[in-house]
């Protein structure tokens, strides 16, 4: 028997409330966001590009390589020429490189701008004031500082901040072109062919298959919650709510991982890891990394000569 | 037809007091098809665990071609590897059996774990991935797979160890009706080619399309009936007693009602 309060509309009135989620609640949220970026790498890495085509281990020297150059040149003209290597390996690997240099810039605002920020005045560094910020009547000393009678923006100090963001963007965006164009199970294959044990890479391969896993689970429970209106509760309740959610994927987590063994075994698996090895380099591969070699060789040379 | 398995009064519990299994005995013979039929923890799954060698029984004994399967014997690494050749299973989780970087890993892992040469795995593969045309998914990773996608790559998974025993739970769970009718197909082939396989269920279509033979199980985690596809599906009161149908509403015309009868089967109205 249907009880009645089913057969009539609701007729409560929506009471506007200020959306806040507690800190628990937002960081597995966060954690949800990462992976789903995780998961869109495998989407990238999946195309057809240069990169995409380029063996795991190369890519790794061809990175180790990017990043000592871009940490011993010093002229901003050379940095640039890095940049345009990027840009022209994200095309051909068909990268939106804006995308990338769009994460980057948080790095470079975060460990380059801000902190080198100060360089730019004539009180830390000297050199020809470009901008003028303050003028004194007369320059101060204060203990072991000396404050100048005319405080500025330098072209020596701008040119040092331009040098460091460009490192830093450089750098990162590299980083994150070379993540973005291999899938995990091709780190997996890579770490493989460096002779790292099999059963450490069996756990990293079933660690990083359960947060997935895991985090969908855990991404439908908070969409649930909200299909049934949660936006705010009681901080006490919301803490044993989201305790809840972590506590209920431990033991879904500890369960899959039985079923998983057990599945395993059942294959014949007894402690050895056994897979496929990939086919060796191609000539393209061999094209490309000493195409990179020879730029950076140059872009060094261009530095310290052109 | 020669056994192949004999199990004899087994039991089975997960929690001290609490049967999964309770004195179950039967026999599976080689090239048949038998369905595990059964309510929703009826312990349908623990019985094919324990066939395949993943739980042992606490009571009873179950035998594989005359040999008693216990933890120690499976310890044996000849025994292991003859066994593990001869008998494969899907489990009822798609996702807990897919483990590998992607779904070609996953298909060579077990002729590789079985020592068969790359090659031969890798052939092997390629033809299960034409046969359960999933050729399109080759490098995809489990977790990028549809729940159908995911059931046909355990199944080739499996497949491509050629096993002789194939232990099948659920093989229609999560399925659409076009999926389903290819695994259906893919049963009989797989009988016509000479396999013995076990299935569990609850799905009556199921044992009405194969038209095995059929091991009951009840509520109670016993034994309710070992008889063929036809014996079982007739006796209504032992469907009703088992938790298989119950009463089912639905609409002719303007007009509900409902019945004791299985609703996607022909049946009586008054």
């Amino acid at each position: 028997m249907i009880p009645p309060f089913l057969r009539q509309p609701n007729d409560t009135k929506y009471v506007r409330r200020k959306p806040r989620a507690h800190y628990i609640t937002k960081t597995l949220l966060s954690l949800v966001r990462v992976i789903s970026l995780a998961i869109s790498r495998f989407y990238l890495s999946e195309q057809k590009g240069l990169l995409q085509r380029t063996p795991e281990v190369l890519k790794v020297w061809m990175m180790l390589t990017f990043l000592v150059v871009v940490s011993v040149v010093h002229r901003v003209e050379s940095q640039l020429i890095l940049l345009a290597v990027s840009l022209g390996l994200s095309l051909l690997s068909q990268i939106n490189f804006w995308n990338i240099v769009r994460q980057a810039l948080l790095y470079v605002l975060l460990f380059g701008l801000l902190i080198t920020l100060p360089a730019s005045l004539n009180v830390f560094n000297g050199g020809k004031i470009i901008f003028s910020l303050v003028t004194f009547e007369h320059p101060h000393r204060w203990w072991i500082y000396s404050i100048p009678k005319e405080i500025g923006i330098t072209r020596e100090g701008l040119e040092y901040i331009v040098r460091i963001c460009l490192k830093i963007l450089n750098s990162v965006s590299f980083v994150l072109l070379i993540l973005s164009t291999t899938g995990f199970e091709n780190v997996i294959r890579g770490l493989r062919s460096m002779r790292i044990p099999h059963f450490f890479l069996l756990v990293l391969t079933l660690a990083y298959k359960y947060i997935v896993i895991l985090s969908q689970q855990l991404y439908h429970s908070f969409q649930a919650m909200s299909l049934r209106g949660w936006n705010r509760t009681q901080s006490d309740l919301e803490k044993e709510i989201a305790a809840g959610r972590i506590g209920f994927l431990f033991r879904k987590g500890w369960e899959h991982y039985d079923l998983t063994y057990k599945a395993m075994i059942a294959r014949g698996f007894t402690g050895e890891f056994k897979m496929v090895r990939k086919n060796g380099y191609k000539t393209e591969n061999y094209l490309v990394g000493w195409a990179l070699f020879v730029m950076m060789v140059v872009v060094l040379f261009f530095d310290r000569h052109g | 037809m020669d056994e192949i398995f004999n199990i004899e009064q087994v039991s089975f519990q997960y929690v001290p007091g609490v049967y999964a299994l309770q004195q179950v005995s039967f026999r599976i013979y080689e090239n048949e098809i038998l369905t595990i039929l059964g309510s929703n923890g009826s312990g349908k799954s623990t019985l094919l665990q324990m066939l395949c060698g993943l739980l042992f029984p606490m009571e009873g004994s179950i035998y594989y071609r005359g040999q008693q399967l216990t933890e120690k014997r499976l310890k044996d690494r000849d025994f292991q590897h003859d066994f593990r050749s001869q008998v494969g299973f899907v489990f009822q989780q798609s996702e807990v059996q897919l483990f590998c970087p992607t779904v070609f890993d996953e298909l060579v892992f077990g002729p590789l774990q079985l020592d068969f040469s790359e090659q031969e795995a890798i052939r092997r593969s390629e033809e299960i991935m034409q046969l359960m045309r999933i050729e399109h998914l080759r490098n995809r990773p489990s977790y990028m797979l549809s729940g159908g996608e995911r059931k046909k790559v355990a199944i080739a998974a499996v497949l491509t160890m050629n096993p002789q025993v194939i232990l099948i739970d659920e093989p229609m769970g999560g399925l659409d009706p076009k999926s389903r009718s290819f695994v259906i197909d893919l049963l009989f082939e797989l009988h016509q080619a000479g396999k013995t396989i076990v299935l569990a269920t609850h799905h009556l279509e199921l044992v009405s399309s194969l038209q095995s033979r059929v091991v009951l199980l009840n509520e109670e985690h016993r034994l309710a009936k070992v008889a063929s596809a036809d014996e079982i599906m007739q006796d209504t009161e032992l469907l009703v007693r088992t938790n298989l149908i119950g009463e089912y509403a639905h609409k002719h015309h303007d007009k509900v009602h409902k019945h004791l009868w299985y609703p996607f089967t022909p049946h009586p109205h008054e």
